[in-house]
């Protein structure tokens, strides 16, 4: 259980408070981290266009291969289920809903799964006749 | 803690909120544009002229990526401290981070800002 070590957490803590809450927590935490990494990785990326169009043709036609193609369906995810959850917790908090508070992660959970799925549909049929 | 720092930390959870409703906004528009409706697959791959075509045909664009840079990275890098406060550091550590944080911040700000400006003054 190393991720638990990182959050200084003891399997017992988590043992404790298995509350819809708690998961839905660390997740935002953990999509947070991962969607601040790839903006930083996005940035280099796209950051290659200041030394000139070539640079950036170059960088970009290597991400821009089927498994990367797969890999934003995780990105699409990371992002929705962090933005639902962001969202659900921002409506709690500026609306004093907190007795509905595990509702609204609920909800969330949902759209993120509805908005996921949508969007590997439309990508993963296009896989098959990548250029 | 003093009135000035919990006022500090009030404004700064406030603007995570904000930050986080308009990247809400922001995403929706950047997904639905260059993942869903963009077709990889009949479309080929995206290029340095696409990218400058697409910026260009509206300034609306700039704006909008202005904002979305600034707020993704503030958004990020808040959410980012509050993590590291979560660990508790002693004063000395937070110092630190607090720079490391936003030294990091202002140079990934006017790297990204620099991009954009590449896209405005290329030809597609």
């Amino acid at each position: 259980m190393k991720i638990l070590k990182i959050f200084k957490a003891t399997p017992e803590d988590v043992k404790l408070n298995q509350y819809t809450g708690s998961w839905a927590w660390l997740l935002h935490r953990l999509t947070g981290l991962g969607l601040l990494f790839y903006l930083i990785l996005h940035m280099w990326v796209l950051g290659s266009a200041n030394s000139g169009s070539e640079a950036f043709d170059r960088r970009l036609a290597a991400v821009q291969t089927p498994l990367f193609h797969l890999l934003e369906i995780g990105l699409i995810g990371m992002i929705f289920y962090h933005m639902f959850n962001g969202l659900a917790i921002s409506i709690v908090d500026l609306f004093g809903l907190t007795r509905k508070h595990r509702s609204f992660i609920v909800a969330g959970v949902c759209l993120f799964a509805v908005f996921t799925l949508f969007a590997a549909a439309l990508i993963i049929p296009r896989l098959g006749s990548h250029n | 803690m003093n009135a000035a720092i919990s006022s500090r930390s009030a404004i700064f959870w406030f603007l995570q909120r904000i930050t986080g409703l308009l990247l809400a906004a922001f995403l929706f528009t950047h997904i639905k544009v260059l993942h869903l409706d963009f077709n990889f697959a009949e479309q080929g791959l995206i290029d340095f002229s696409f990218v400058v075509k697409r910026l260009q045909a509206s300034i609306g664009w700039g704006i909008f990526y202005f904002l979305f840079i600034l707020s993704a990275l503030f958004h990020g890098l808040n959410g980012f401290w509050g993590i590291v406060m979560d660990f508790r550091p002693g004063a000395k550590g937070r110092m630190i981070w607090l720079a490391a944080i936003w030294l990091f911040g202002i140079i990934v700000a006017v790297w990204s800002l620099s991009t954009l400006l590449v896209f405005y003054g290329g030809r597609s």
